[in-house]
């Protein structure tokens, strides 16, 4: 007998091989300081320190204490941390202990020895399965007002609004061989592995291998685990992943596991999120000991027997003196002989008949019960004494640890991820796998029904070989059919954590849920957090005996990723914040940063929206001010974020000519020409100008949005549909940075810059193209124009970009020359009627933006929308076709999305709309406030007739007279001067 | 799931994106019944299918994938142009 030790209050073995007594460890938990020692878990220390009540329950907020010593624990449920770095719902039995450690309890006010919201256990036969649905079902509209109060008493832990501050990690892995699972099986497993020399990953969501060999109290199985840790550390070709827990396997031989790291310093990741590809996956995830379901089995105090047993031995935490083992199977015996060991009371509750270990302990002296249960745990707030039940006989034990084991059920989640289905085995009296061997994954160890020590390790190295253990399953703890004790009156929980009892599975089955995927989740067993991993079993047993049914005709549930819960920053990684999207700059970015511009988001680009002339000016009148200035005198734009596709190959003309609707096999070297682009179901893709560069090779524009889309368009049809033509399509947009001149003085400002090109409207007119040289630059000129104004669009070498941009400047400062931005590029192109992504949103044709012509002139065999565009309802006049809106009101403007009726009042609803706003502005050349919209029947029918705008969110109305879309200059005299 | 690309070799899923089925052909002629099947409908089949994959965040190929959408095997990958009519 070994004496214990007496440290800070907590009594400990010193045999335990889990903690390092040397090194103390400060925590506080529910602001009270408490002292553990290094190897501790948050449940171990606390256990140490005498605390039993950890949390309260989900829904009768009933007293908790810790249950498990691993990561299926439903009741201990803590949130860790403070502040911005807190995170709820975390069970303190997977909690290491650090120095500085806080963790509080949750779902309990004001404190978790007085919580208010006890008083619902009292009217708990009330708050049966479905209490809500029945309840709050009427008025309807009460719902709104009961849901708050609901889910304020309800639930858990609450996330912190605050950004993480910690960092999380991705990485990808790659194996021959993925061992889940650091038990004897798969330590075995991984060693015959290595040894034939696979590249192997073997990860255990443990921080220290051997699995529940490490809770047994023989120095032999201690060093047996020591040995073969040493091993594998040795081997080049095994990677050993502690704190890892693989919860998730998907297809190709993919799986996903979690990694709570070492955080050394201040920038090392708290988790990390291993992507592992393995060839092939060996799982040794072992068996989860299951509660037997009796009165009050969730009292602080009442534990599973191999959780009792890891703190014993190997935290080395005797949380009690006088202890009860309640069982109905062998393997709680070797637990029996530890504690006598150390001088504990033991007294084993057996339901069989005769148990052939009880011998051994009674010679040792402790009292063995047969063929009697445990039938209520009584005490407040903790365990004070059991009620047992034997032969007809009730008597009372005193007691201050309540061991449980109900037998055990196998660990086969990542193999229901991949499709298996267990089944409920009669002889082994668990659920078990049909088939432990897939093509490429095999089952190990208790996983697999397999009990004894020494069969673990068999059966892990006869996975190495390609053999499976089916011979080595057998019911070795002679494990009894019982799963729940019906002698009790008092709540008998099946689901701790979502507080689910007894009674709920029964009056569902009464109710007629009789699926078990009903019953799941009518009463929502097994939904809580820990996914019912200690009460699926118990559950289907219950279901089974209550509808009068075998197990395997109740059948299970389907387990689905992930086995336990993973943070959301650990799928995220490192991609929050800036680095959520990659962030597109042009190349002139810096310039206009430096330069006090308003910078907009427009996808993953950064774009100038207007240049305040000083910190007063706001958005409206720097817009006005840049738009007067380039119809003026002159501006310059950066569109280098516009789609710059390179169209090269013999075949380039055709397959040009077959991507828009209008022709371009006949467009000349050194022209530029406007393209519309449909879609197969004939309605407008993207628009945009496409140049003739040299006789195999085509420059294609597309708008900014739309750049990724045409490219993968473009790809298809080169690829998939058109691979007989010889072109090649690649993007450009990166190549180059293109700078628009546009303005009355335009052409001075070119003329200023060019080495020695002729830039006259002769040499280079309207929708003409020159390859020149701007300081021995090689620039591409484009005389194309989207404000209306003369303008050119100059390309160069994306380096140059920032110094053209300033050389501009330079050089057109006699002539008045200042940049613009976005927004005064939008109202340009506004008032000259161009349409852009607001009107191509995919729902217009041709016809109605006024392009109908260049269908009718269409006599190509083959274009993309050959078929469909010539569908007759797009001739339709019914169809909202666009057209400009002029204010009657000068001091009203549009809002986008304003619905379009022919009354000022909206009378009676709903009401058919003629149309929508699309875009717009205030045009300071007409001193109006100007919109394109689309409106049925078009300028044909409603050319100066009166409308009315309405936006009846702002309760905002405009009378408007309908016009031509095109603002200014109808002719394009100006674009051609 | 990881595809394999002809060009660049077995690359995750997420390089790739998936662009529908790759059985259909776009009509010769101006056939209604033909053209509202390739532009409209789609076969749903379950079990081997082959399907488009853009390797858009690698080499941009254009791949088809003979996958199973019930068990998400892959069986087999290569470019449009070799792939045979059934």
């Amino acid at each position: 007998m070994t004496e214990p030790t007496t440290v800070n209050g907590a009594v400990r073995n010193e045999k335990a091989s889990g903690v390092n007594t040397q090194k103390r460890i400060k925590f506080t938990f529910d602001g009270r300081q408490y002292t553990g020692f290094e190897g501790d878990t948050l449940a171990s220390a606390l256990l140490a320190n005498d605390v039993k009540l950890l949390a309260r329950s989900f829904k009768y907020h009933r007293p908790r204490g810790v249950i498990t010593a691993g990561s299926e624990e439903p009741n201990a449920i803590v949130e860790l941390g403070e502040g911005a770095c807190v995170e709820p719902n975390t069970r303190a039995t997977m909690i290491r202990l650090s120095d500085g450690l806080v963790a509080n309890s949750q779902n309990r006010w004001p404190s978790l020895k007085f919580d208010i919201s006890s008083i619902n256990n009292l009217f708990s036969r009330f708050l049966v399965a479905g209490f809500y649905y029945k309840t709050f079902m009427w008025p309807a509209k009460a719902w709104m007002f009961y849901e708050k109060i609901i889910r304020k008493a309800a639930g858990l832990g609450t996330a912190t609004r605050k950004f993480d501050p910690d960092r999380h990690d991705k990485l990808n892995q790659f194996c021959e061989v993925l061992v889940v699972g650091a038990g004897p099986a798969g330590l075995s497993s991984a060693l015959a592995l290595a040894a034939q020399g696979k590249n192997v990953i073997i990860a255990d969501e443990q921080p220290a291998p051997g699995g529940m060999a490490r809770y047994q109290s023989h120095d032999k199985t201690r060093q047996w685990i020591e040995e073969k840790l040493s091993q594998l550390n040795a081997l080049e070709n095994v990677r050993i992943l502690l704190s890892t827990t693989v919860f998730g396997a998907y297809d190709g031989g993919c799986y996903g596991a979690l990694e709570h790291a070492k955080q050394e310093n201040d920038y090392s990741p708290r988790l990390r999120y291993h992507r592992i590809y393995a060839e092939e996956a060996v799982f040794a995830t072992g068996a989860l000991e299951r509660p037997i379901v009796f009165g009050n089995n969730d009292l602080p105090g009442v534990m599973l027997a191999y959780a009792l047993r890891a703190y014993v031995n190997y935290y080395g935490v005797i949380p009690g003196k006088n202890i009860v083992i309640f069982t109905n199977n062998n393997s709680v015996y070797d637990l029996a002989a530890d504690l006598l060991d150390l001088g504990c009371r033991v007294t084993v509750i057996d339901s069989r008949a005769d148990s052939e270990p009880a011998g051994k302990i009674r010679d040792s002296g402790g009292l063995v019960y047969n063929n009697a249960v445990v039938a209520d745990a009584k005490g407040w707030q903790q365990i004070e004494k059991v009620s047992v039940y034997q032969k007809g006989l009730r008597f009372d034990q005193d007691c201050d640890i309540l061991a449980m084991s109900g037998g055990w059920t196998p660990t086969v989640h990542l193999q229901s991820h991949l499709g298996s289905r267990p089944i409920f085995n009669d002889e082994l009296l668990t659920i078990n796998l049909t088939e432990l061997k897939t093509e490429t994954t095999i089952t190990v160890g208790s996983a697999a029904g397999i009990w004894d020590h020494g069969d673990c390790i068999r059966s892990g190295e006869m996975a190495a070989e390609g053999e499976t253990a089916q011979s080595l399953q057998s019911n070795s703890n002679a494990t009894e059919a019982l799963y729940y004790v019906s002698q009790s009156r008092n709540k008998s929980l099946v689901d701790y954590q979502n507080d689910v009892a007894l009674p709920d599975i029964w009056l569902a089955e009464r109710e007629g849920y009789r699926s078990v995927e009903h019953v799941k989740r009518y009463t929502t067993l097994g939904m809580a957090t820990d996914q019912g991993k200690t009460a699926n079993l118990n559950a289907l047993a219950i279901l089974a005996q209550a509808r009068g049914c075998s197990m395997q005709q109740v059948g299970t549930t389907t387990f689905r990723p992930p086995y336990t819960p993973v943070a959301m920053g650990a799928y995220a990684g490192r991609s929050v914040g800036l680095h959520f999207s990659p962030v597109r700059r042009t190349a002139i970015h810096h310039w206009h940063e430096r330069n006090g511009a308003v910078m907009l988001d427009v996808g993953q680009w950064k774009r100038p929206q207007y240049y305040p002339l000083n910190e007063s000016e706001r958005l409206r009148d720097a817009y006005v001010r840049e738009m007067t200035h380039v119809r003026s005198k002159v501006g310059m734009v950066d569109v280098t974020t516009l789609g710059k596709i390179s169209i090269q190959g013999t075949d380039a003309g055709e397959f040009v000519n077959r991507v828009y609707l209008n022709r371009f096999d006949t467009l000349k070297i050194g022209k530029v020409r406007y393209g519309v682009m449909l879609r197969e179901d004939g309605f407008v893709f993207d628009d945009g100008t496409t140049t003739r560069i040299a006789e195999n090779e085509y420059m294609m524009t597309t708008t900014t949005a739309n750049a990724a889309s045409v490219l993968l368009f473009l790809e298809r049809l080169n690829q998939v549909v058109w691979p007989e033509l010889k072109v090649h399509v690649f993007s450009v947009t990166d190549q180059w940075a293109g700078i628009a001149l546009a303005g009355p003085n335009s052409r001075k400002v070119l003329e200023q810059v060019v080495d020695d090109a002729d830039v006259s409207n002769d040499a280079l007119p309207f929708m003409g193209f020159l390859e020149t040289t701007i300081c021995g630059v090689q620039a591409r000129i484009f005389r194309i124009s989207f404000s209306g104004e003369v303008a050119y669009e100059i390309n160069v070498p994306a380096d140059y970009g920032e110094s053209l941009w300033a050389y501009l400047l330079e050089k057109g400062s006699n002539f008045e020359l200042k940049p613009y931005g976005t927004e005064s590029m939008g109202a340009l192109r506004i008032e000259k009627g161009h349409v852009v992504g607001a009107e191509l949103d995919g729902r217009t044709t041709v016809q109605d933006i006024g392009f109908g012509k260049m269908l009718e002139n269409c006599k190509k065999p083959i274009f993309i929308g050959q078929y469909y565009s010539r569908r007759r309802l797009f001739n339709d006049p019914e169809r909202m076709q666009l057209v400009g809106l002029v204010s009657t009101d000068k001091t009203m403007s549009f809002k986008n999305g304003s619905q379009i009726l022919a009354e000022p009042e909206i009378t009676d609803t709903p009401v058919d709309s003629l149309g929508y706003v699309t875009s717009m502005t205030y045009s300071p050349e007409r001193d109006e406030n100007i919109a394109l919209a689309f409106i049925s029947g078009g300028l044909s029918r409603w050319e100066d007739k009166i409308v009315y705008a309405h936006f009846p969110l702002f309760k905002l109305t405009v009378e408007a007279k309908v016009v031509s879309p095109h603002f200014i200059d109808p002719q394009g005299e100006r674009l051609r001067g | 799931m990881r595809i394999r690309c002809p060009y660049c070799g077995p690359r995750d899923h997420s390089e790739f994106s998936y662009e529908g089925d790759a059985t259909i052909k776009r009509p010769q002629n101006e056939d209604a019944k033909a053209w509202h099947d390739y532009v409209y409908l789609r076969a749903n089949p379950r079990g081997r299918h082959k399907e488009l994959w853009s390797h858009v965040a690698g080499c941009r190929a254009w791949v088809v994938v003979e996958r199973n959408t019930l068990t998400h095997e892959i069986y087999e990958s290569y470019l449009p142009g070799d792939m045979k009519d059934d």
